[in-house]
């Protein structure tokens, strides 16, 4: 492992590693930045042009891009509520506000921090848990992963700040959503309403663009001014601030990696969750709770210390079993396959160098894109005080561009501008968009789960209470949903103690 | 439950309508297509019972709403008139997508910017067609020229082409 990993090193520190190192990382921060693009498509852009290159160096790449990616998300979650992949929205949360307050440098101060060191602990994580990967990437069959989808919908409409039934209800539409188009189950169509754009189910990206970038563009169309509402006045930029705040809120820092790495080492639940569960853990163990959604720092570091460690988890199914953590990572296999690099347990025996090597490569361009983004800040956030008038339009052609460029179908152009106005309706009549998007992310993946379970229990449902991680799961579930009546019952109890 | 109830019931109430809907044409697949389905539709119109409770604002609402929700009923503040919202929400965004399905993406980006900057944002024209000609140079350099995307071209190209 030693010589291995001295050899990465040495490979990596070279004038031609670190270019493609920063240039991935470019790469990774534009694609993650302009909403609709993101991760996958870059890497799926970029594998032909690796086919030339050796191995090493397409993998120095693909690193730097993976690094680059969520950070890049953020600035644009952070800037425009619009975030620029999914995993980000939960950056929004907060990091929108706290631009529209001024506070557009601390928060991309706190979200590059947070996120170098996310992805450093992710990667740190995934060197530690490598050896013992298998054992627990088995202990997820079908019922734990039905039940860590409802675990992540509950937890997430708990954390919607005292909405929690409008959470579900969110919750149930997203749900309603996802099931739209080929049922993997039956083998048919359903809810298309003779539409073929929705045979492939409704897609996410568009839903996305809608939800956040177009429906915030219409808001603030309505109201007209700028993002940022707080004073001209202000210093541009409070970058340095963010820095601090983080490593005053390590135990959110470490707790978001830890939710991040872990989230992201099971295959197929992805960054989303992860950021998505993260901020929800530290809304909940807040002192405050209130002031998350309003502009609390917090948010913005468990969010994007989770978006970033979950590429780290990620890679031990992608590299140990072949199973890819996510949509990002099922691209990068195509990469490695492509260099005739077999993942699975050999891979990790044959190429030790390689393994390396990426994770070197992935802990660097973490690091370079905080440090670009930290250095861009004070332009970044003047963003922020462009006049909406000139932002909304711009935003909302080029969003619905993003859209369409995805997948080459004007279906998505129409799917986001009809997502905008939903969004917009939900932001006006104050029903959470957080739910409703998680929703349309595990809606197959709880569908699939659920259907597997019964198949393997003939038909018992005893199947999700008899297992010792599912049940697990459904007592987290059963804490998460009880959570604000059991605060009120703890509140009433110290309240009346002081009455005493 | 008065008038006031109603009105701020009236957002859970419509989802109601809908989701009764999405109950209505699930029965009408295979028991196992339509198993989560049903079970999600069954939950949601629970839920969304529970809202319209908590909403209506009757004892038993605000029972609830401290229950469910650990917290006083708190109701929704009546919402300004949606009309001129409703410009903004559906008549440009419209007008964008209804523009690139007739001329294409990168014209009509350039025509939904300028109308947008002087018809809504008031800016004089030659500064709304510099910031139209600013994005659409944006969008083909990086999605057409940087990433080689054929981006729709439209409807009138197609049938001018023939």
């Amino acid at each position: 492992m030693t010589d291995a990993l001295i050899q990465a090193v040495a490979y990596l520190f070279t004038l031609q590693s670190l270019s493609y190192l920063a240039l991935g990382t470019g790469i990774g921060l534009l694609f993650g930045a302009v909403p609709g693009l993101g991760g996958t498509t870059a890497l799926a852009l970029l594998i032909p042009l690796t086919f030339g290159m050796d191995p090493d160096a397409a993998i120095v790449l693909v690193g730097g891009i993976m690094g680059g990616v969520p950070f890049g998300g953020s600035l644009s979650a952070i800037l425009l509520n619009t975030p620029g992949a999914a995993p980000n929205a939960a950056t929004c949360f907060d990091g929108y506000p706290l631009a529209r307050q001024g506070k557009a440098g601390a928060a991309i101060g706190a979200a590059a921090t947070a996120s170098a060191l996310g992805g450093l602990i992710g990667v740190a994580f995934m060197l530690a848990v490598i050896p013992i990967a298998k054992a627990i990437v088995l202990l997820f069959g079908p019922p734990e992963f039905f039940m860590l989808a409802v675990l992540g919908l509950s937890a997430i409409a708990v954390s919607t700040g005292g909405k929690l039934l409008r959470g579900l209800i969110s919750g149930g539409f997203g749900l309603m959503l996802a099931f739209v188009g080929f049922d993997e189950v039956g083998g048919g169509l359903r809810y298309t309403a003779g539409v073929e754009y929705l045979w492939d189910g409704v897609q996410l990206v568009p839903a996305l663009i809608g939800l956040f970038a177009i429906a915030e563009m219409i808001q603030l169309s309505t109201v007209g001014g700028r993002v940022a509402i707080g004073s001209s006045t202000e210093r541009l930029s409070h970058v340095f601030d963010g820095v601090k705040h983080v490593f005053g809120n390590l135990s959110t820092l470490l707790r978001g990696s830890a939710i991040g790495a872990f989230v992201g080492a099971v295959p197929g639940i992805g960054g989303t969750v992860a950021s998505f569960l993260s901020y929800s853990t530290a809304r909940q163990l807040s002192k405050d709770p209130e002031s998350f959604g309003q502009g609390n720092i917090q948010g913005v570091i468990a969010s994007e210390a989770a978006n970033n460690a979950k590429d780290g988890g990620s890679l031990i199914p992608t590299l140990a079993f072949g199973i890819p953590g996510s949509a990002e990572m099922a691209v990068f296999l195509g990469v490695l396959v492509l260099h005739g690099l077999e993942p699975g347990p050999r891979l990790l025996l044959d190429h030790e160098d390689l393994i390396y090597g990426l994770i070197m490569a992935l802990s660097l361009a973490c690091v370079m894109a905080s440090v670009a983004g930290l250095l861009l800040a004070r332009y970044l956030v003047l963003i922020t005080r462009t006049d909406v008038r000139y932002l909304a339009p711009i935003v909302t052609s080029v969003a619905l561009i993003g859209a369409y460029a995805l997948q080459s179908n004007f279906g998505d152009v129409i799917a986001a501008a009809m997502f905008g106005v939903i969004g917009y309706l939900m932001v006006r009549y104050d029903y959470p968009r957080i739910t409703l998007v998680i929703a349309l992310v595990l809606g197959s993946i709880a569908e699939r789960s659920y259907h597997q379970s019964l198949m393997m229990s003939d038909g018992s449902y005893t199947i999700f209470f008899t297992r010792p991680v599912a049940d697990t799961l459904l007592a987290l579930i059963i804490v998460s949903l009880a959570l604000p009546a059991l605060k009120l019952v703890t509140r009433k109890l110290t309240g009346s103690g002081h009455g005493h | 439950m008065g008038t006031n109830g109603l009105r701020r019931a009236r957002v859970p109430i419509l989802l109601l309508l809908g989701m009764g809907g999405f109950l209505f044409v699930s029965y009408g697949y295979g028991p196992e297509e339509r198993a989560l389905p049903v079970l999600v539709a069954w939950a949601t119109i629970a839920f969304l019972v529970l809202e319209i409770l908590v909403q209506t604002g009757t004892p038993i609402g605000r029972r609830l709403e401290m229950l469910i929700q650990g917290r006083e009923a708190q109701f929704d503040s009546e919402h300004a008139p949606i009309g001129r919202a409703l410009i903004h929400a559906v008549v440009w965004p419209g007008l964008l997508v209804g523009l690139t399905l007739m001329i294409g993406m990168l014209p009509a980006s350039f025509l939904y910017v300028c109308l947008s900057l002087k018809v809504v944002g008031g800016k004089p024209w030659p500064r709304a067609l510099a910031t139209a000609v600013a994005v659409t140079a944006f969008a083909w350099l990086l999605f057409e020229w940087g990433l080689s995307y054929r981006l729709y071209s439209g409807v009138l190209l197609e049938v001018l082409a023939g």
